[in-house]
């Protein structure tokens, strides 16, 4: 029942989230929908744990939510990345970009 | 901008609360059926599908805790959620909650009883002094070889050297003296309204830096001792009371005790003097009216006051207690017994912290503090052991959440909230309880005190507060410790009844309480058993028939002749009055007061005493007074009239006297001579049984009793014996006699002998009544401690008793095998509580009489009276557990 909860993990969460939001306003499951359609099935968001991170990122004030009516006309609460958000998501990504590079480094790929 | 985003969701979800949590909700449920939409689409049964998404989704119990621990403010939310829960659960069990906040409640209450008046002796400096740090009270240390250390310190001071010390006091040191708030009166026409007026002399205001809040305080001639002027400073609740807070009392004339006195000012809202004690009233110290004589009072020993300093910053205080020592030796009074070694000491203002010797009410509050905290003790060892037995019985239903994914810590929140809210019940009952036990402590331990302010204050709801947090956390600790950390897979497999039997913690709690309950009732056994001695020691009257009037008067009272004459009328009207059996003068009335003169034997240069140094005292009375009181002759005869003025003197001596002057002859017909060794013999003509000179507790004295006719002295009383059917009518009697005599006499002062007395019980009487109400307390606690644990062991073990009645065991099989366990507790209990009450019995040794603290017959009676206790709250859930019946308990599981 553990979480996963080492800091880069907790970290590549929050980045696939916003990245994932700056397409636009979208619900919990759509979000994870997305990541998992994009990674081919690789990663694989559970949903257990999307929620806390949403709420997470709703604290840190990266995005706001609100409820909304689907096309389908049921209510879903949709998430919209902040400007901060934004900002956030662009460190963010270069923190990745750096241990990702090192991480190909150390395993002789690059 | 990301910070106000971030701060608004929080508002946002704090606002919504549960609602919020509800969204939470909708928002998962929403995600899980879009799931298992996209699995029905794949081709699946929706049921299947259903079932798959919610495993994909993972434990949801657990995830929306996530989810909400997530939630800013999280903890507040938790708070609210576990007290919801917690108030819930207390609300599913009412005989739980009422008997822990009960006990609770008297528990903290008397604590907070107990808090508030140690607060007021022992901390609280008087209210509306400036900086009362810097204020000292000032003591005089005099040599007293029959005192333990050889000196006698307190802080009564003659005004001859509050003088001298005022004298020595140069600019910047300050004295101002003042007396205990003596009881007067405010009297216009009939009217008497009861007041205590302190003397205050000049910079006493000043000096506690004390601002009027109407008018002024005392100045010019009033700083001055030598005239009287009669002014007066009201106090703010008397001028509210008498004179409904009228500005315009200042300025008016009113009476004290029928002479005139300006009202000069009004004290602020919050001084009541520098006492524990509050003043109505101020007057100048030079309106004392000290007793007539040839010198103005003031330079006499005839007055007592109390002395406080301020001592400026820089100033070293041992310098001005070596000037102010000095000065005391310099004064010498008339009749007064001088002291080259007396000594000025000085302690804070507030005076039970002082070096003078504390009255026993006081020594007994400290030693009742000890006592609520013992209190507290067992309450707080049964509130947690009523808690681990709800925890333990709950341990199914923990087992289960902590299995649907509600983590330790949040379990262990909850279980703590449960306690700290039932703390907080029991914290409000323990206030309404302790408005209750504060005020009547107050008039139990120092019913003289006329306190000011109210017996609970913000200090002591305080006090409860924190004492309530403190008792819950503690008390709920060791249960949700206990409870948090189960065997899960134990907790579930066992089914209703666990294979649990009671934890050595519980049998802990146990221990501890039937040790604690066990020093209270050897308390209260000592204090029973000392008062009863007490009591029961002769004072050589008959206190119960015996009725002493005297006439008041009002400004103009008759000379002492005219009213002796007119008592000696009332007398020989009463004397043969229906009911009364005798009646009697006398120059002193029985332990009020005592005369000696010189005596001497016609044989012998010098006479023998008794270990008492005091001698022979005296008491000149009329042939009425001994039957009167009660004291019987043991041989020759009472006075008659035959010993008038001109007969040869007579007189009767105690047994003791007796004893001591001719031992082992009689008395009777010996000689005693009076004054002076020239006189003549006076003829023993009685022996009388002896009396106790002054108080209840004395070494025997020798008395002696001469005619009134012989020697005359005025007497102030009638002394009437009657019997307690005729009381009443002979009270209203010799009023209405005395009222005939006496037309200006306003309404007599009567006492009857054991009233009188009654003061001289207290220390004991209060011993006895609060050991025994904390005792009884104590052992009520005990007994729910017993039998609400055993109660719960036996419901456990239905199913095993059930197995062995159907085996053949007997009523007698059960309750033996139930009791023997809680009997083996509480015997260990009482065994370590005697070994404590041994130890900490000499903290009350000096309170006891007639009684050594470690009195084998009150600890086995306590130690019996537990153990019998313990058996009895054993023996109800026992014998439940015998009559249980074999089928359905086999059945039951």
């Amino acid at each position: 029942m553990k979480s996963p909860k080492s800091d880069l993990l907790l970290g590549t969460l929050d980045m696939l989230v916003l990245r994932t939001l700056t397409l636009g306003s979208l619900h919990g499951y759509a979000i994870g929908q997305h990541i998992a359609r994009l990674s081919d099935g690789v990663l694989r968001v559970e949903q257990g744990s999307l929620y806390p991170a949403l709420e997470r990122l709703l604290t840190k004030g990266w995005v706001t939510a609100k409820w909304a009516e689907t096309p389908t006309k049921r209510h879903a609460r949709y998430y919209t990345v902040t400007a901060a958000g934004r900002k956030q998501l662009g460190a963010k990504t270069s923190d990745y970009d750096r241990v990702a590079a090192a991480i190909a480094r150390i395993m002789g790929r690059a | 901008m990301s910070l106000l985003h971030g701060w608004w969701h929080r508002l946002h979800v704090l606002a919504r609360g549960e609602r919020y949590a509800r969204e939470l909700d909708a928002e998962q449920r929403f995600h899980r059926e879009l799931e298992a939409m996209s699995r029905t689409s794949e081709g699946r049964v929706p049921h299947d599908a259903e079932m798959e998404a919610r495993r994909a989704f993972g434990n949801a119990t657990y995830y929306r805790e996530e989810a909400r621990r997530m939630t800013p403010l999280g903890w507040l939310d938790h708070l609210r959620q576990d007290a919801a829960y917690a108030w819930r659960g207390l609300r599913r069990s009412p005989g739980f909650t009422v008997t822990v906040v009960m006990t609770l409640g008297l528990g903290l209450g008397v604590n907070a009883a107990m808090f508030s008046l140690i607060d007021r002796l022992f901390v609280r400096a008087p209210s509306g002094v400036a900086a009362p740090r810097d204020v000292r009270r000032l003591y005089m240390s005099v040599a007293r070889p029959t005192e333990p250390t050889g000196r006698l310190s307190s802080d009564n001071f003659k005004y001859p050297h509050f003088r001298a010390i005022a004298a020595t006091a140069d600019s910047g040191f300050r004295v101002a003296a003042f007396t205990y708030p003596d009881s007067t009166a405010i009297t216009s026409g009939d009217m008497r309204v009861a007041v205590r007026r302190s003397y205050v002399t000049g910079g006493y205001f000043d000096l506690l830096g004390v601002r009027p809040q109407h008018g002024r305080f005392f100045t010019g001639e009033e700083l001055l001792i030598e005239t009287p002027t009669p002014t007066v400073v009201l106090s703010d609740a008397f001028w509210r009371r008498q004179y409904e807070g009228d500005p315009t009392t200042v300025g008016r004339i009113i009476f004290i005790d029928f002479r005139p006195y300006i009202v000069v000012g009004v004290a602020p809202r919050d001084f009541t003097g520098a006492d524990l004690d509050a003043a109505d009233m101020w007057t100048p110290a030079n309106t004392y009216a000290g007793s007539p004589g040839a010198d103005p009072w003031y330079t006499t020993y005839r007055n007592s006051f109390r002395v406080v300093a301020r001592i400026p910053a820089g100033v070293v205080e041992e310098q001005l207690l070596t000037t102010a020592s000095q000065a005391v030796r310099s004064v010498h009074m008339k009749r007064y017994a001088y002291d080259s070694t007396a000594l000025v000491l000085s302690g804070p203002i507030v005076r039970s912290l002082g070096p003078a010797r504390r009255a026993q009410e006081v020594t007994i509050a400290t030693r009742l503090a000890g006592v609520a905290l013992i209190v507290l003790l067992i309450t707080c060892a049964n509130v947690a052991n009523l808690l681990l037995v709800r925890a333990t019985r709950r341990r199914r239903e923990i087992a289960v959440r902590r299995v649907l994914g509600v983590s330790a810590g949040r379990l262990y929140e909850q279980l703590l909230t449960e306690s700290v809210l039932l703390a907080a019940l029991g914290g409000a009952a323990a206030l309404l309880f302790a408005l209750w036990a504060a005020t009547a402590l107050r008039r139990l331990l120092l019913p003289g005190v006329q306190w000011s302010g109210g017996a609970v204050d913000l200090r002591t709801v305080l006090f409860a507060g924190i004492a309530a947090l403190i008792v819950g956390v503690a008390a709920g600790l060791a249960p949700a410790l206990n409870a948090t950390q189960p065997d899960l897979t134990t907790a579930l497999k066992s089914g209703r009844e666990g294979g649990f039997r009671r934890s050595r913690l519980q049998s802990a709690l146990l221990i501890a309480q039937a040790g604690l309950s066990v020093i209270l009732l050897v308390g209260a056994g000592l204090f029973v058993t000392s008062l009863r001695n007490v009591r029961a020691i002769e004072l050589g009257y008959d206190v119960e028939r015996s009725l002493f009037i005297r006439p008041m008067f009002g400004a103009t009272p008759p000379s002492a002749t005219e009213i002796g004459a007119g008592l000696t009328q009332v007398g020989a009207r009463l004397s043969s009055a229906p009911g009364v059996e005798a009646v009697g003068f006398a120059s002193s009335l029985p332990m009020q007061g005592y005369s000696a003169m010189p005596i001497f034997l016609p044989d012998r240069d010098s006479l023998p005493a008794l270990g008492d140094e005091r001698g022979a005292s005296f008491n000149s009375v009329s042939p009425g007074f001994l039957p009167a009181v009660g004291v019987q002759l043991i041989a020759g005869r009472n006075f008659n009239e035959g010993d008038r003025e001109g007969s040869l003197g007579a007189v009767i001596v105690s047994r003791a006297m007796a004893h001591a002057f001719w031992p082992g002859q009689p008395a009777v017909g010996k000689c005693l001579i009076l004054e002076k060794r020239a006189n003549p013999c006076s003829i023993v003509v009685g022996v009388a049984e002896d009396v106790n000179r002054l108080i209840v507790i004395e070494k025997a004295s020798m008395q002696y009793y001469l005619p009134l006719a012989q020697y005359p002295s005025v007497p102030a009383d009638v002394a009437i014996r009657t019997n307690p059917e005729n009381m009443a009518a002979v009270r209203a009697l010799a009023g209405a006699e005395l009222k005939r005599a006496f037309p200006s006499m306003t309404t007599p002062f009567i006492r009857v002998m054991r009233g009188s007395l009654e003061s001289q019980y207290r220390p004991w009487r209060l011993g006895a009544l609060l050991f025994t109400a904390f005792g009884a307390l104590a052992l009520l606690v005990a007994a729910i401690g017993v039998y609400s644990v055993v109660s719960y062991a036996v419901s456990q073990r239905v199913h095993e008793m059930g197995v062995r009645i159907a085996l053949g065991a007997g009523v007698a099989d059960i309750l033996r095998l139930v009791a023997r366990e809680s009997i083996t507790t509480v015997g260990l209990g009482v065994a370590l509580g005697i070994v404590a009450a041994l130890g900490l019995g000499r903290l009350v040794a000096s309170l006891l009489y007639g009684i050594s603290e470690r009195d084998p017959v009150v600890l086995a009676a306590s130690a019996l009276v537990l153990c019998l206790v313990g058996v009895a709250a054993s023996l109800v859930p026992a014998w439940r557990a015998a009559r249980v019946d074999p089928v359905t308990a086999l059945r039951a599981d």
